[in-house]
């Protein structure tokens, strides 16, 4: 039973024409009183519908109010942070959340107050008893309908509470309005990059389909982020044919995802219809990725049933895995980018007074007392209850304590890692037999073997863990890290995709955000740079944004081309870059018994690690033990012990360095120590001090060009923290300070080799 | 290898120096440590120690020759072995390549200050103008050059917190890392040298030593078997040179200067003040109290007036006459001497000169006394009367010709009329620039003084 696929591709130039379809647009005529004659909604369900929508108005017009002192309940408060007020869309949020199950997935946006707020109503309104009563410990509340009322308020306070940076807000304060997120209710997370969420909401989808969870997740993003590559890359990733088609068997299921594009007709103050886009409508975005267009249609945002009966059509097909789905939901900003836009550099006032005419909040308001499930006094009731709960909400919020400065960096990384596997993710099924990895009669096994055999062992061990890369599965990656991998796990936990760096990283974000435990690879380490919001703004981030709320247990494997004559958009060496950014781990084995155990650690490990590996190295043997060895992330290896000198590298320099220490104790009579970092995140810098303070001088070395070179840091730590140890000024070599050329006569002289180590050595005595 | 021996730097400005004495001929077996021989330099005989063992091979310098410094005067190395039969010409630069700063030569032994910069704290200074080790030695010649300061010694962070470790002063190791500077193999070896780990020393001794900067290696043990006990550190605490003051090194400087280039003379006289004490009371219990003091000054005053070549000074050949008598009082302070100056001292009556002594002695007291009241003195009189002083000569002020120095008044027994009796005695010497001054004018000069203090009828005409 192979998942292996030979294609058989014929060259078929026939004249034909292509239709792309049809996109309705507009084409819900429903009304409330149909809607309950239907039985699609219920009475309560109904006046849900405006109390969500009243509510988000309310909170946004809070925001507005602040700017100018004007919030009655909490005058003299002094709101900083930004104002990304969605005025005039509530009709979106709240017609895309009901249309969902209660807890399926959202992802959000800078605007995202709206979406965040409906998400948590709808969502709370599932709950029993017991749920609710966790959300909201403390109260008093005896009925469920008390602890509802009370879980809502406290739903309201968390929210306000974070954009007022308090420690009892949903992200305690680090995240904010425009980081806001709730992971217990399924909002992975509103995004301050335009269009960051939208490959997030693709691998939490990914989630959805592998662990055949009948989750759906949706993607909130607005126009100007569907002008966005990775939004586009994402679009590609989840329309691929091999999710629906033989090649995924019995496990054939469309990706379970809704994009909705919030087309309010402006990305900040960009127009959409007649100035930075070319298509209209913008759900002909479908067509370019999909052949059944991803079902799209466009649907007026200002009718809140619109867009929830859009939604649920969309969300059932998903569950019927007949994703993915986009719905262009035609909406509308009342106000600004931000309060400090005043609109008139780039609309007309008329504009905005024909769009208030069809406001989703009168003219369903209209609708319901039309029908009678409303009298204006009870509609006059429910605006007060509105207003009040958002008073109480915001009064607390306003007095709740402000997080300790001393909690700063807090949350910045999670001690916690997979060392237990839950019972249901601990069973692997075997398409075939794993293939064996042949030691040499003295135990030996080369890089690529170790990085498979982890792989490997991982896989087996917990079927959280997926692997996809480019070329990774038939193929057996670029490098032949992963040959074999595909036969063993199939095609749902090992598969190729697209050449899309950034949406393989992001979507790994999604995935590790939802319950999954992704190792991804990037052929060439250069291409990290394509993927650098996935990892630095993304992976990196969230765990600290969510103030812990969220952990994110990713692998990205990246491959440095160095010394190949590959140039210089395959050979950087750019760990330091990525070192760079708080929360995200760093390593670089150097020995396969290395790549192996630390592999395995950081697979297991819940933070983001950046697993660099260099193809200099792949062929390179060492003793490698055999089954579960763990290398934990940040233990330094001391590869060579000496008293005189300590060099302290990692990666491929190690073995230039041991080279070195040969020729220096031969030549100088000096006793040359190597420490081996293997991490530069986290870093082991007692190792490096405790060698340091024994033999009082130190090079360090990297492949990095020495311009912002991780050495740098290390050189000043040790300067800093062991000044008085040293006997002379601690020395870096890197290669030149340059790009890394094709020819190997250039490429010989740019790269650090052991005779730069020892004319540096030569410098220190 | 044979090894040079070479010329060492001893003096802060010393060029060159002379082999008084070679202690060690041609054949000699040299031990590290050994006296090859003795220079002298301007100030002082001193002993070069040999850095190397072997045999003196080689001298090129014969003992009262006179070589520039740095330069090799012989070779110490295995007996046969070939050395260069004349001595290699002497660098130009003997500072190591990373001194840019040719002034900053000095030896840094910088608990004695530099002489020609009286600052209050003249610790060996961290030149800023210092280059760092990455500056060529070549610095710009249009680069101005620094103040004198003591050179700033090398030395790895390592080595120095080894070296403060065990309480000892690094800056007579010899470095040789990089650039010269002192590594910590090269204090491990001065400590091995040193017979540091053979010389006992208390765990407080050492603590205080540390705290306190002091050199061990400069500390002789008073314990069991030489141990260094805490109160060896403290002696030699208490030893420990200390830098002057601003005032002090002015003073030091002054009178140096006055006492080396200007040919002294000392006459001295004895007055007998027994009747002008005896009209000093007796105006007193009339309420007309005068000092001694008042009376020594205006006998002065008097006297200059009448040899007005004691109030002149010398200047390059040439005699600087002052038309006006600006007397100098040498004033004792708790830190040092000052010398109030009252100006035309010759134009006061008694009771204003006594009045000008009061207020500018409480001034001096106080330190509140302006420059001006301190300077463009023409004569100074210093009194120790009341420290009970048999005689004393005093050092000319820079700038003046003579100071008449005024000893203790004392009961003596003197002759008078052919008999013995008791007098009050006091004696004086004036101290005279014989440049200006012949031995009899300064004679007649201190008569005039003394003769105008025996003089009631002068007395009472001025205190009238």
């Amino acid at each position: 039973m192979s998942p292996n696929f030979l294609s058989n591709l014929q060259p078929v130039f026939k004249p034909r024409k292509v239709s792309c379809g049809t996109i309705p647009c507009y084409g819900y005529k429903g009304t409330v009183k149909q809607e309950l004659d239907a039985g699609v909604v219920t009475r309560g369900q109904a006046i849900d519908l405006l109390e969500d929508m009243l509510t988000i108005r309310e909170f946004e017009e809070m925001i507005v109010k602040l700017r100018s002192d004007a919030y009655e309940p909490i005058q003299g408060f002094n709101y900083r942070g930004p104002t990304h007020v969605s005025i005039g869309q509530e009709a979106a949020s709240v017609g895309a959340c009901t249309g969902l199950a209660p807890l399926d997935y959202i992802t959000s946006t800078h605007r995202g107050h709206g979406d965040s707020i409906a998400k948590g109503m709808i969502a709370l309104r599932s709950l029993d008893t017991d749920a609710l009563r966790q959300r909201v410990p403390e109260s008093e509340a005896k009925t469920r309908k008390q602890l509802l009322d009370a879980a809502l308020e406290d739903h309201i306070f968390r929210t306000i509470a974070e954009l007022f940076g308090k420690e009892a807000g949903y992200c305690r304060g680090r995240g904010g309005g425009m980081h806001i997120a709730d992971f217990a209710l399924g909002h992975l997370g509103a995004n301050a990059i335009v269009g960051g969420g939208v490959p997030i909401a693709t691998g939490a989808a990914m989630t959805c389909r592998y662990l055949k969870n009948g989750r759906v997740t949706l993607s909130f993003a607005g126009d100007g982020a569907y002008a966005n590559g990775i939004v586009l890359e994402s679009l590609n990733w989840a329309a691929q044919k091999q999710f629906t088609n033989h090649l995924a068997k019995d496990d054939a299921f469309g990706l379970p995802i809704i994009f909705v594009i919030l087309n309010n007709h402006y990305g900040m103050t960009g127009r959409a219809d007649e100035e930075v886009l070319g298509v209209d409508p913008l759900a002909r975005r479908a067509a370019g990725f999909a052949d059944n267009n991803m079902h799209a249609e466009t649907v007026n945002g200002m009718d809140v049933l619109a867009v929830r009966d859009a939604i649920h059509r969309a969300s059932a097909g998903c569950r019927k895995g007949q994703g993915p789905y986009l719905i262009e939901v035609d909406t509308y900003r009342y106000y600004g980018h931000s309060l400090s836009d005043p609109r008139n550099e780039y609309r007309m006032r008329e504009e905005e007074e024909a769009w208030r005419t069809v406001d989703p909040i009168a003219t369903y308001s209209q609708q319901l007392l039309d029908a009678k499930i409303l009298t204006p006094k009870t509609l006059k009731t429910l605006q007060q209850r509105v207003i009040d709960r958002n008073a109480a909400a915001a009064r607390a919020a306003a007095a709740a304590a402000d997080p300790d400065p001393a909690d700063v960096i807090k949350f910045m990384y999670t001690d916690t890692c997979a060392d237990k596997v839950p019972e249901a993710h601990a069973k692997t099924t075997l398409i075939n037999p794993p293939p064996e990895i042949k030691r040499t009669a003295d135990g030996m096994l080369t890089y690529r073997d170790a990085i498979k055999e982890a792989l490997l062992e991982e896989m087996i061990r917990d079927n959280r863990v997926i692997f996809y890369g480019e070329d990774v599965a038939d193929y057996g990656g670029a490098f032949k890290a992963t040959k074999h991998l595909l036969e063993t796990f199939g095609r749902q936990r090992v598969f190729n995709t697209p050449i899309s760096e950034a949406a393989i990283c992001s979507t790994a974000v999604g995935a590790s955000m939802s319950g999954l435990r992704p190792v991804v690879e990037l052929m060439y380490m250069d291409f990290a740079l394509m993927a650098s919001d996935a990892i630095s703004n993304q992976a990196a981030k969230w765990h600290y944004m969510s103030g812990a709320n969220v952990k994110i247990p990713l692998v990205i494997r990246a491959s440095v081309g160095g010394g190949k004559g590959y140039g210089g958009q395959h050979s950087q060496t750019l760990e330091s870059m990525f070192a760079h950014i708080p929360g995200l781990y760093v390593a670089y084995p150097s020995t396969a018994a290395d790549a192996k155990g630390m592999l395995k650690a950081a697979i297991r490990d819940d933070n983001p690690v950046l697993f660099v590996e260099s193809q200099l190295l792949y062929g390179e043997k060492s003793v490698v033990p055999e089954g579960d060895t763990i290398i934990p992330l940040g233990t330094a290896d001391i590869k060579r012990a000496g008293k005189d000198l300590t060099i302290v590298t990692w990666g491929p320099a190690v073995a230039d360095a041991l080279k070195a220490a040969d020729i220096i104790g031969t030549e100088m009579r000096l006793d040359v120590e190597v420490v081996d970092i293997r991490c530069l995140v986290p870093l082991d810098m007692d190792t490096i001090l405790a060698s340091v303070r024994k033999t009082g001088r130190c090079i360090v070395v990297s492949q990095a060009i020495n311009i912002g070179s991780f050495t740098g840091e290390i050189a000043s730590t040790i300067m800093a923290e062991a000044f008085d140890d040293l006997d002379a000024p601690v020395l870096r070599v890197g290669a030149k300070n340059g790009i890394a050329p094709q020819s190997h006569i250039l490429e010989a002289a740019f790269l650090p080799t052991a005779a730069d180590i020892v004319n540096a050595a030569k410098q220190l005595v | 290898m044979a090894q040079a021996i070479t010329m060492p730097k001893l003096g802060q400005t010393a060029e060159e120096s002379t082999i008084v004495k070679w202690h060690k001929t041609v054949g000699d077996k040299i031990d590290k440590g050994d006296i090859l021989f003795e220079i002298e330099t301007d100030k002082a005989v001193l002993e070069v120690e040999s850095f190397f063992e072997g045999t003196l091979l080689k001298t090129f310098v014969d003992e009262g020759e006179t070589v520039p410094v740095m330069s090799v005067v012989g070779y110490i190395g295995a007996p046969g072995e070939t050395i260069p039969d004349a001595p290699p010409a002497a660098p130009a630069a003997p500072a190591a390549a990373t001194a840019a700063t040719p002034a900053a030569t000095a030896k840094p032994e910088s608990t004695a200050p530099a002489a020609a910069a009286p600052a209050t704290t003249p610790q060996p200074t961290v030149s800023a103008a210092t280059p760092a080790v990455s500056r060529p030695a070549s610095a710009p010649a249009t680069a101005p050059t620094p103040a004198p300061t003591v050179e700033r010694k090398a030395i790895s962070p390592r080595a120095r917190a080894l070296a403060r470790r065990s309480a000892i002063d690094y800056r007579s190791i010899a470095g040789t890392g990089p650039g010269g500077r002192i590594v910590e193999a090269d204090v491990r070896r001065y400590l091995s040298e040193q017979g540091y780990d053979q010389r006992p020393i208390t765990p407080a001794a050492l603590v205080l030593a540390i705290a306190e900067g002091i050199d061990v290696l400069s500390v002789r043990g008073s314990g069991d078997g030489g141990r260094i006990l805490v109160t060896d550190i403290r002696r030699a605490l208490a030893e420990r040179p200390q830098p002057m003051n601003r005032m002090r090194s002015v003073i030091a400087d002054r009178l140096t200067q006055s006492f080396t280039t200007t040919p002294h003379f000392y006459v001295t006289v004895d007055v007998d003040m027994t009747e002008l004490l005896q009209l000093r009371r007796q105006l007193k219990e009339t309420g007309k109290d005068y000092t001694v003091t008042v009376f020594i000054i205006e006998a002065v005053i008097l006297a200059l007036e009448a040899f007005p070549v004691v109030n002149s000074r010398y200047e390059d050949h040439t005699v600087i006459w002052n038309s006006h008598i600006h007397l100098g009082m040498a004033t004792a302070l708790k830190e040092g001497l000052v010398v109030p100056v009252i100006r035309d001292a010759e134009t006061l009556n008694l009771s204003e000169l006594q009045q000008q002594i009061v207020t500018l002695s409480t001034k001096a007291r106080d330190g509140k006394l302006l420059p001006d009241e301190m300077s463009g003195s023409t004569f100074t009189v210093s009194n120790m009367g009341m420290l009970n002083v048999e005689n004393f000569t005093a050092i000319i002020n820079p700038g003046e010709g003579a100071i008449l120095a005024v000893a203790s008044t004392q009961p003596k027994a003197v002759v008078r009329d052919g008999k013995i009796v008791v007098r009050s005695m006091m004696k004086m010497t004036v101290s005279s620039d014989h440049r200006i001054i012949d031995g009899s004018v300064g004679a007649r000069f201190i008569n005039a003084v003394k003769d105008k203090l025996e003089d009631m009828e002068l007395w009472k005409t001025l205190t009238s």
